[in-house]
């Protein structure tokens, strides 16, 4: 069935990105967003936008109630969740789904299996994908103690309902372990309503290598080829690209075929995508499976010539793959970073504040995924990642050389942001040599903090500050001070 | 006269040194020719010591974000006296420089803490953040309650004045 109306149940940049695929496919969009949104881009950018009401914004977004009822009221068949809020909400999915509206990602069970790392860990284990040793954290702690103690130190904690690092604990001798297991609990708790934790061996400088895959629900997946997200900071990604760069041919197939195994025992159906982390001798285990559209996912759209959204509406819509492996051939290579309100001098410390200058950059391969504006508030009640800046290049240099053009392009003021550190990344020479591992932000936090600027742009700096100021112009220009209380310059 | 600024946190001296032919700007240990073109909002176009420098320039505040060759600048004025209050770091009062939500508070009015004791957590932009006391001393007032939101600059914890203040 094809859609007419599709509802987007997100905000910001990847609303945008939703609905632009509406768009071109024909399709109606339908926005939903909270009054602190009201004058978003993405509301402006949908045909239809309703009203979500919540205490606070992010509750807007994760009332599932009001955002069916949307659906009904603007005759939406398909709700696209996006990724964050409830994308991954085993209940949500079965909501929509049982008020007939078709949901574009999996069905609930799988969303459910896949989001319990305790559970998918095994079912992956059960279908001959690799796991790292690691023992389930139970009620008995002396027993579990007595587990992680023969994986041996280092171990890390992690929470089964988890992700994105949110209750992740390092644990480098015995001592710590029960005390860690007790706040990673509280934690999980905490963010997740679910205390259950296990520990695996902590990998020392692996790489995060992720595979992108397609699935039917009839039990057809195809893997997109993959991705490497091993840039990461507070565990969460900051540059990405397409392909894995450095790869041994025989790994790239051994691991997108352990994806593919994985999601078509799971009979997948939606894009997804089965992370991975690679040690540096070259084994690979599962870490987990996104069952959403991943924020990644233009790098990958970008070798591949593909567009994702689509092909998620056309699986959801139970029209089937349209393509066989055999007519993916990835070509050249894609970066993506993602471009946060925070501060990497002071520990990539998230910022808040009022866009007021914002020039998008251009150029060949470059692409632009945003949901910002001049003049929009940027609040702690959302995530601080503001856009995401994509390049293509025929080869690795030429898509770093053009992305790290786009950043210098850009302009984007008022919010302090992580645009020009990102830019650091791109010139080092470790990021150009493909020596990627998760531990290279801070192996390399000398060299990629911002250098002292030479004197003469240090002065052309102060200079176009201080000639801002009434004070400083009328002593620099010896404007009489009657004229200047009239006010031909404002600050 | 001479003013002084933050640049990224290090503090800069600025100096006017002459008008005539062009402004000379005292920055730093050297003196730059400075020649201002008009430009368009938030554009600025200087000639420095006969270098053309283009760039974008926007007021926040205190603060004036400055971005030229790919690089964005954080500059602060800090010769004028704005009002800071009597907090910061050394003061009684102890501040959030982000505005967030208190998760829990880990010392009561009255408890007497350690320099770098925890007094609470918050949460900002989905991360988590203990602040810890910055000086020994006893707390004296607690100005925000468990799941309350703040703005940033907000005072959340004040401290007893330490012995002879």
């Amino acid at each position: 069935m094809a859609f007419t109306t599709v509802l987007v149940a997100n905000r910001g940049e990847i609303a945008c990105r939703i609905i632009r695929t509406l768009k071109s496919l024909g399709i109606a969009s339908v926005a939903v967003y909270h009054h602190d949104d009201r004058r978003a881009p993405h509301v402006a950018l949908a045909d239809r936008a309703v009203e979500l009401t919540g205490a606070v914004p992010v509750q807007a977004y994760l009332d599932a109630g009001q955002i069916i009822a949307a659906c009904k009221a603007t005759g939406a068949q398909a709700l696209h969740p996006g990724y964050g809020f409830l994308s991954e909400n085993a209940d949500f999915a079965e909501a929509v789904t049982a008020a007939g509206i078709a949901f574009v990602g999996p069905d609930a069970a799988v969303i459910r299996l896949m989001g319990d790392k305790i559970r998918s860990r095994r079912f992956a284990a059960e279908h001959g994908v690799p796991i790292a040793p690691s023992v389930i954290l139970g009620e008995d702690r002396e027993a579990a103690i007595a587990q992680a103690r023969d994986i041996g130190f280092p171990l890390l904690i992690k929470a089964s309902a988890g992700g994105g690092g949110k209750g992740m604990k390092i644990v480098r001798a015995e001592a710590e372990l029960a005390d860690s297991i007790a706040t990673a609990t509280a934690e999980a708790q905490r963010y997740f309503g679910d205390g259950r934790v296990y520990a695996e061996r902590l990998i020392e400088r692996p790489r995060h290598i992720e595979v992108q895959v397609l699935g039917d629900g009839q039990g057809q997946v195809l893997h997109l080829y993959d991705r490497e997200c091993s840039l990461q900071r507070r565990y969460q990604k900051i540059v990405e690209e397409a392909p894995a760069p450095g790869l041994p041919e025989a790994l790239r197939n051994e691991i997108c075929d352990a994806a593919v195994r994985l999601a078509t025992a799971a009979r997948y159906r939606n894009a997804g995508t089965v992370e991975f982390i690679l040690t540096p001798q070259g084994e690979f285990y599962f870490l987990e499976m996104n069952t959403r559209l991943q924020v990644e996912h233009p790098v990958t759209e970008m070798i591949l010539g593909i567009d994702l959204v689509a092909l998620q509406l056309r699986v959801a819509g139970g029209e089937g793959l349209g393509m066989a492996q055999g007519d993916l051939r990835p070509r050249g290579h894609a970066i993506e970073c993602r471009i946060c309100a925070e501060e990497p001098g002071r520990d990539f410390r998230p910022a808040t504040g009022r866009i007021g200058v914002l020039r998008l950059p251009a150029g060949d391969g470059v692409r632009f995924d945003g949901g910002i504006t001049e003049g929009q508030a940027v609040t702690p009640a959302f995530d601080s990642m503001l856009a995401k800046l994509v390049a293509y290049g025929a080869t690795r240099d030429e898509a770093a050389r053009r992305l790290a053009d786009a950043l210098d392009q850009m302009v984007l003021l008022g919010v302090p942001t992580n645009a020009d550190y990102l830019g650091r990344i791109l010139h080092h020479d470790e990021f150009l040599a493909g020596r990627l591992h998760t531990g290279f932000l801070a192996d390399h936090a000398a060299a990629l903090a911002a250098p002292e600027p030479d004197p003469a742009t240090m002065a052309a700096v102060v200079a176009a500050a201080a000639l801002t100021q009434t004070d400083f112009r009328n002593v620099a220009y010896g404007v009489p001070a009657l004229h200047a209380a009239i006010g031909h310059w404002r600050n | 006269m001479a003013y002084s600024y933050t640049l990224d946190g290090r503090p800069v001296a600025l100096d006017i040194r002459h008008r005539q032919p062009a402004l000379g700007l005292a920055v730093g240990d050297a003196v730059f020719d400075v020649t201002e073109t008009p430009a368009e909002g938030a554009a600025f176009d200087l000639v420095v010591d006969g270098r053309v420098r283009r760039g974008w320039r926007h007021i926040v505040g205190q603060d004036i974000h400055v971005r030229l060759d790919g690089r964005t600048y954080v500059l602060r004025r800090t010769d004028l006296d704005f009002a800071e209050g009597a907090g910061g770091a050394g003061g009684n009062d102890i501040r959030s420089d982000m505005p967030g939500t208190t998760i829990a508070l880990h010392v009561a009015v009255g408890d007497t803490v350690d320099e770098g004791q925890r007094l609470l957590t918050i949460e900002s932009m989905k991360l988590q953040m203990t602040i810890s006391a910055h000086r020994a001393g006893r707390i004296a007032a607690l100005h925000v309650e468990a799941n309350a939101t703040f703005e940033r600059g907000a005072v959340l914890v004040s401290l007893a004045p330490a012995e002879g203040e």
